[in-house]
């Protein structure tokens, strides 16, 4: 499955974006509109960890989203791990859809970390945080707060007014 | 006989990879306007962007010049189908006739009969076809569907990559990989048709980077529609089977995989049948017994190469009323992809591959001689010029030696235009040649009472050549944006030396006797023209319409007598054929999934003798599936709800209808 990787269509054309970007920026954005409690952290000059856990669909999308950028005095940097036990200290985890098959075992791995966990795959939320919904070619967002609040994540409710909200009980 | 279509696909279609995509990683980012302009928008404009979307499967579709299809495993559980015969009834310009509980007539672009012959078709790149009349045994081919990855179809030749055979078309079944099947899976289903079914996989972990998974799965299919006869086609079969994949850091992996089954098929009528020679009577049941072992290893070379080295070991056995069938094939394959330079992928590769066969036959069929050991190996080259970013250019060649016609050419060129990002415009000229079976060159069976003088006897002959096909084909493809996907293909196929039987000159054998020879030559020619469409609306997300549409002419010429009526091939697939799907999400985690089927008649077919055909139908299936609960989901299906029972295909004391049907399935930790 080497260099599934997927060439985009040619770059000179520019609109509509292609959904990995937007999906990148959405990354980015989600680690300005969520506060960590402090633990997360080792010191105050760790950075903020954005990761991909399995097949990476972004390429290098991700580290040109966040090169060069600090949010709240920190810097930014991407993580890649091929499985859930190497995820130490990651703030927003973007598991990749090659990893279906293993969402409880990756969710259930993570359940105490204050890991933002992010997906794309039809019932990633029943027990992931945000997942990406693309419907009628937009990438919308569907959050599962009650998660996040078990793990000690705010979720600003900037980000909370655009997205569907769903709860742990249902659905 | 070949490779993952993945990589075909890959090579055929995905050089832009190489330019753009295929290691970005490793390229400095150039600074991209785009994610600029992006990072200024806030939430809520950005959840207002329009995107192009990438879907894995029309991802894999790429800009590919050629006529392919991908059946995703969601579309196969979405369907009414338990079987993936009854899942290739979802690919447009595929035609699926069931001639009874379990004997299938598959056929891509015409000439179809439950010894399709002009068919490629691979199992995890190992080929399911028997080179005792190069068709599928389809009743052994089980799968768990939850398994299965993808189902990738590519109608029209493929010999240059897959190799002959693949002169109307490849199938490649992909399961997914043990890693894609962690943990524990049940499923079973009661139902009319298929009258039980279970099956349960466990996959687990081997150590940091190895995963493994079992399976086992027995089902049991009731008999078709066919009023009072001695004999029956219901059937049971059981199957277990086995996966580990292991993953290294650097990209290199290594799969072995293997199977096992067991099952008993029941058949209406007599595989091999002569007017006039008392055939086997009573039930008549096939008892199939089979294995298989596959190992492959896959390593990343450098960041532009990778090479593939697979091997297997399959055994078939059958045990049919008219013969006994014991096949042992062993295939040893190598194939390199590399860029050379910015513009140019190249794949190449060798295999070889040993085929023992022995068949028995039981009174009126035989092989002479009954055992044989067969040979063909086989390289193919082709290379993928990226002309100017929009125009691909691909060409390449297979040279194959096989023991039945010796060396055979089979090379093609393919071009692609990617008049916007998400459109492509293709087309290709290609040879295919379809091998002589051991049925042609060593069949030996007397056609009239064998006590009589003279004696009427069909004989295989060295000298029957392969078959032909020169075949011209365009397409446009508009892949990546949604709502729409729309997919058309064309082509023309001009075939030579298609199989004839021809009477010769009598000779006195060696006891005396006067024998008249009746021998398979290539005596017949034949052309068609074809259209095949797919469109995919996707209005909402939760709502998907699909249509397909496929039409089909075929004209055959018999230049010699035609004893066997081969020229009957060009009314033996349905003219027309319309589907429509449609798959809903509905609110309380239910689905509601249909689909519609309308096919025109199957005018004629050589062993009617007739000339009546069967007549078209249009037959609706229906889902309703309900996942709110835990890991588990409950389905209830109905199959051919339109009319209590159909014929499909064959003629009538050899087929069974298709009766109204209706199966529910609980399916637990998907």
């Amino acid at each position: 499955m080497m260099s599934m990787l997927v060439a985009g269509p040619a770059p000179a054309q520019r609109a509509p974006f292609d959904e990995r970007e937007v999906k990148a920026v959405f990354l980015f954005n989600f680690v300005q509109f969520v506060d960590w409690p402090s633990h997360a952290f080792s010191s105050a000059e760790s950075p903020i960890v954005i990761g991909v856990l399995g097949d990476d669909p972004f390429g290098a999308l991700l580290d040109e989203v966040v090169q060069g950028e600090t949010v709240r005095g920190r810097r930014l940097t991407v993580a890649r791990f091929r499985r859930v036990e190497d995820v130490k200290s990651c703030h927003v985890l973007f598991v990749s859809p090659s990893e279906s098959g293993m969402y409880e075992h990756i969710l259930t791995t993570l359940r105490a970390q204050p890991t933002l966990t992010v997906g794309e795959t039809p019932m990633f939320t029943r027990r992931g945080m945000i997942r990406f919904v693309t419907e009628q070619n937009r990438v919308r967002l569907e959050v599962n707060i009650d998660v996040a609040k078990s793990v000690g994540l705010t979720i600003s409710s900037n980000l909370l007014r655009s997205a569907r909200i769903v709860s742990a009980t249902r659905g | 006989m070949r490779r993952a279509i993945l990589n075909g696909v890959r090579s055929i279609a995905v050089c832009a990879l190489v330019v753009y995509g295929s290691d970005s990683r490793a390229q400095s980012p150039a600074p991209h306007p785009s994610i600029s302009e992006l990072k200024k928008l806030s939430v809520d404009q950005l959840t207002d962007v329009e995107v192009t979307l990438v879907s894995r499967a029309e991802e894999r579709l790429g800009g590919a010049p050629a006529a392919i299809t991908v059946v995703t495993n969601e579309e196969i559980r979405r369907s009414a189908a338990t079987s993936v015969p009854e899942a290739l009834r979802l690919v447009p310009g595929i035609y699926v006739g069931r001639q009874t509980s379990n004997t299938w007539a598959i056929s891509s672009r015409g000439f179809s009969s439950i010894t399709s012959e002009k068919l490629l078709v691979l199992s995890d790149t190992r080929s399911i076809y028997t080179p005792l009349f190069s068709g599928v045994f389809w009743d052994v081919q089980d799968y768990l569907l939850q398994d299965v990855d993808r189902i990738e179809v590519i109608r029209g030749p493929g010999a240059t990559l897959w190799g002959s055979n693949a002169v109307n078309g490849v199938i490649n079944i992909t399961t997914k990989s043990a890693k894609e099947t962690q943990g524990l899976y049940s499923e079973a289903s009661a139902g009319t048709r298929d009258r039980a079914s279970a099956a349960v996989r466990y996959g687990g972990r081997v150590g940091d980077r190895g995963y493994y998974r079992v399976f086992g799965s027995v089902v049991d299919r009731d008999v078709s529609f066919i009023g009072p006869r001695p004999t029956a086609d219901d059937s049971r079969l059981g199957h277990v089977g086995a996966r580990t994949d292991w993953e290294s850091l650097d990209g290199s992996s290594v799969t072995i995989q293997g199977d096992l089954y067991h099952g008993t098929m029941g058949r209406l009528s007599p595989s091999v049948t002569i007017i006039g020679r008392p055939g086997p009577t009573g039930s008549l049941n096939v008892d199939v017994t089979g294995g298989n072992v596959l190992g492959r290893y896959r390593r990343k070379t450098s960041s532009t190469s990778d090479i593939e080295l697979r091997v297997y070991y399959d055994r078939t056995h059958r045990d049919d009323p008219s013969y006994l069938d014991d096949l042992h094939t062993v295939d040893a394959d190598f194939q390199q992809r590399a860029a050379i330079g910015a513009r140019q992928e190249l794949i190449w590769g060798v295999s070889a591959r040993l085929m023992a066969n022995h068949n028995q036959g039981k009174g009126i069929f035989a092989l002479q001689p009954p055992s044989s050991r067969d040979n063909l190996v086989s390289g193919f080259a082709q290379d993928q010029l990226t002309l100017r970013t929009s125009l691909r250019l691909t060409v390449g060649t297979k040279l194959e030696h096989n023991d039945f016609s010796g060396f055979e050419a089979q090379p093609s060129a393919r071009v692609a235009w990617d008049i916007s990002a998400p459109q492509t415009l293709w087309a290709a000229v290609s040879r295919a040649v379809r091998v002589p079976t051991r049925l042609e060159r060593d069949i030996a069976i007397d056609v009239t009472n064998p006590a009589a003088n003279p004696v009427g006897r069909l004989l295989g002959t060295d000298e029957f050549e392969a078959e032909q096909l020169l075949a011209y084909e365009i397409g446009y493809r508009r892949q990546v944006l949604r709502p729409v996907f729309i997919d058309v293909a064309a082509f023309h196929n001009r075939y030579d030396g298609l199989a004839s039987l021809e009477i010769e000159a009598p000779f006195v054998d060696p006891t005396g006797r006067t024998v008249i020879p009746i021998r398979n030559r290539n005596l017949t020619a034949g052309h068609s023209t074809g259209v095949e469409v797919l469109g995919t609306v996707m209005a909402r997300e939760e709502w998907r319409v699909n249509a397909s549409y496929a039409y089909l002419d075929l004209t055959l010429d018999p230049r010699g007598q035609d004893v066997n009526r081969g020229r009957f091939f060009d009314g033996a697939t349905p003219r027309h054929q319309f589907g429509l799907r449609s798959f809903v999400d509905l609110p309380a985690s239910f689905q509601l999934d249909g689909q519609l089927r309308s096919l025109s008649a199957v005018r004629r077919l050589p062993p009617l003798v007739s000339g009546t055909g069967i007549d078209g139908y249009t037959e609706l299936d229906l889902r309703l599936a309900w996942r709110g609960w835990q890991q588990m989901e409950l389905s209830i299906v109905g199959q051919n709800l339109l009319h209590p029972h159909h014929p499909e295909f064959g003629p009538p004391e050899q087929r069974g209808e298709m009766e109204r049907g209706m199966y529910s399935k609980v399916a637990w930790g998907f």
